[in-house]
């Protein structure tokens, strides 16, 4: 899961988007987002194209809205609040490549637990030039987006290597950078430093959540699978519970909290303590 | 002398809802002592369609897997029921259940709030069924035979009705076949006769008033050899679908010799 994603915008780069990608990786960005909304899917594909050699083999490269670029680039997509379903894009994509969506609201978020996102990119979190204007979600905004959501969140708008910690102890589990990078004079610098934020606020938060936990399991989830409690590692996906279960593929299907999961949302649902599971297969019967 | 073929009427297919069978001999996956014999039992039946539960996987029971491993998707349609469920509320979740699952969209629905009778509740069965209809669920809802329950039902767009014919598991036979023949009579969805059959004869006798298809579990499953039960009982759906479609003889009170009265023998 990413935890420093930068996003390359026209107009919002200092340099040309290929450079700003090589420095925000060399800073730590482990994903980069090609965002040009005002492009055609042809534009951004000509845009983006250049950076997979960049970033490839170091930091996930993705694209916004287009699921068509995404697959002709073989990379992931960020999808935007209220676009295509999760599942389109995984059909289009195949398992292992990074689906994510944007949320604005906790609401949107509480929507779309069953959509299955690997990340939910919530936003706008601080005030930002990108919003003039209009009210940020605030710490507390963000950690009502994490408490609805189903996906790890990661906090955009307004971000930089002050208030990143903010948003790591707000629940968020990595950040996203545009003109903080963009149009730093040292983009690279920038992102290690706000990546160093973010790793810090995250061993902070881990840390203090192993102190709540030491006389349990080591930070398990508390989790309850048809009736009786369990314990899981922390981080479980549905997906990971199951094949830790060694269930044949395809036979079982999950209720999560009252809802039918999509077998294509298990992947990026990750199980958060408290959570009621329904694990049903099909037995004998008349 | 020449021979002649026995004279024979191609049966029309039965249509439930979106599909279309040739086989009108339902069977449940319930009960059998092994999956050997019940693979075996599922084969000699000749049925294509097969009934399956849903139920929460025991994570304790290392030796738990799904039915559907044993069942070859290619020779059989599963039809998921709703067994189990005491409200309709319970029936909808496990019919979407089966859906998510893969099984298509239809339901053998079955609301049941007793476990001593295991009779249908007519009113959370409507109401299920109401509501998996307009959901797009093709339901063949599992009812008493009920005459103006089956009509209901039937009005609001499920694909079948299923009265049974005595109590589930019981092997007490068709016990009601006068309300059976009456929905049978008024029926235009297929009237699958469910539940209680023990031997082939109860299967043709359902199926001589005109029922559309029978569907069997425990009387196969529970048999001392279910293979060759279950054989047994597909012959008695296709005799008695075929004397349905021949049309029997009126009953009549007194006897009509079968031989001419005239010309008999040392008589004037």
């Amino acid at each position: 899961m990413p935890r420093l994603l930068v996003l390359a915008s026209p107009g919002r780069s200092r340099l040309p988007l290929p450079d700003l990608a090589r420095e925000a990786v060399a800073g730590g960005a482990d994903a980069v987002l090609v965002r040009a909304p005002d492009l055609g899917p042809e534009a951004l594909r000509a845009l983006a194209e250049p950076l997979a050699a960049v970033v490839a083999g170091r930091a996930a490269l993705l694209v916004g809205r287009e699921i068509g670029v995404a697959r002709a680039l073989g990379c992931g997509v960020n999808l935007p609040e209220r676009g295509d379903p999760v599942a389109t894009a995984r059909a289009a994509l195949g398992p292992g490549t990074l689906v994510g969506r944007s949320v604005h609201s906790a609401a949107a978020a509480a929507d779309l637990a069953s959509d299955g996102a690997d990340y939910l990119l919530a936003g706008h979190a601080f005030p930002t030039a990108s919003h003039p204007g209009q009210p940020p979600l605030g710490p507390a905004g963000l950690r009502a987006v994490v408490a609805a959501a189903r996906s790890p969140v990661i906090a955009i708008g307004g971000i930089d290597a002050g208030n990143a910690a903010t948003a790591v102890r707000a629940g968020a589990s990595g950040v996203a950078v545009l003109g903080a990078v963009g149009e730093a004079a040292d983009p690279a610098r920038v992102a290690a430093e706000i990546r160093a934020a973010v790793d810090a606020a995250l061993r902070e938060v881990s840390g203090a959540m192993g102190d709540r936990a030491e006389d349990t399991d080591d930070m398990a989830t508390a989790v309850v699978v048809n009736g009786k409690p369990l314990a899981v590692p922390p981080g479980t996906t549905v997906s990971g519970f199951l094949a830790g279960k060694r269930l044949a593929d395809g036979m079982a299907i999950v209720e999560l909290n009252g809802t039918i999961l999509d077998r294509d949302a298990y992947p990026g649902t990750t199980l958060r303590s408290g959570d009621q599971l329904e694990v049903v297969h099909a037995v004998g019967g008349g | 002398m020449t021979a002649t073929a026995p004279a024979t009427t191609a049966d029309a297919p039965l249509t439930i809802g979106r599909r279309t069978f040739t086989s009108r001999l339902m069977v449940g996956t319930g009960k059998y002592r092994s999956r050997e014999e019940m693979r075996a039992a599922l084969a000699a039946s000749g049925s294509q369609i097969v009934t399956v539960a849903l139920r929460r996987i025991d994570f304790d029971d290392p030796a738990s897997r799904s039915i559907l491993e044993d069942i070859d998707p290619g020779q059989f349609t599963i039809l998921p029921n709703t067994a189990g469920c005491r409200t309709a509320e319970e029936a909808v979740r496990v019919a979407r259940m089966a859906r998510a699952m893969g099984l298509g969209d239809w339901v053998k629905l079955e609301v049941i709030p007793d476990a001593t009778y295991l009779l249908p509740d007519p009113i959370g069965s409507w109401e299920a069924a109401k509501t998996l209809v307009a959901e797009g669920f093709d339901v063949l809802p599992y009812i008493g035979a009920d005459p103006q329950l089956a009509r209901r039902m039937e009005e609001i767009g499920c694909a079948t009705v299923m009265p049974l014919g005595s109590p589930i598991g019981s092997g007490q036979g068709v016990v009601n076949l006068a309300a059976i023949r009456v929905i049978v009579e008024q029926a235009t969805v297929p009237v699958v006769v469910d539940a209680g059959i023990g031997v082939p004869s109860d299967a043709a006798l359902a199926m001589e008033a005109g029922a559309a298809a029978c569907l069997v579990n425990t009387a196969i499953a529970q048999a001392a050899n279910p293979g060759l039960m279950a054989e047994a009982i597909a012959d008695g759906v296709r005799a008695g679908r075929k004397a349905f479609l021949a049309g029997r003889i009126p009953v009549k009170a007194h006897a009509a010799a079968s031989s001419p009265l005239t010309g008999v023998v040392g008589r004037a």
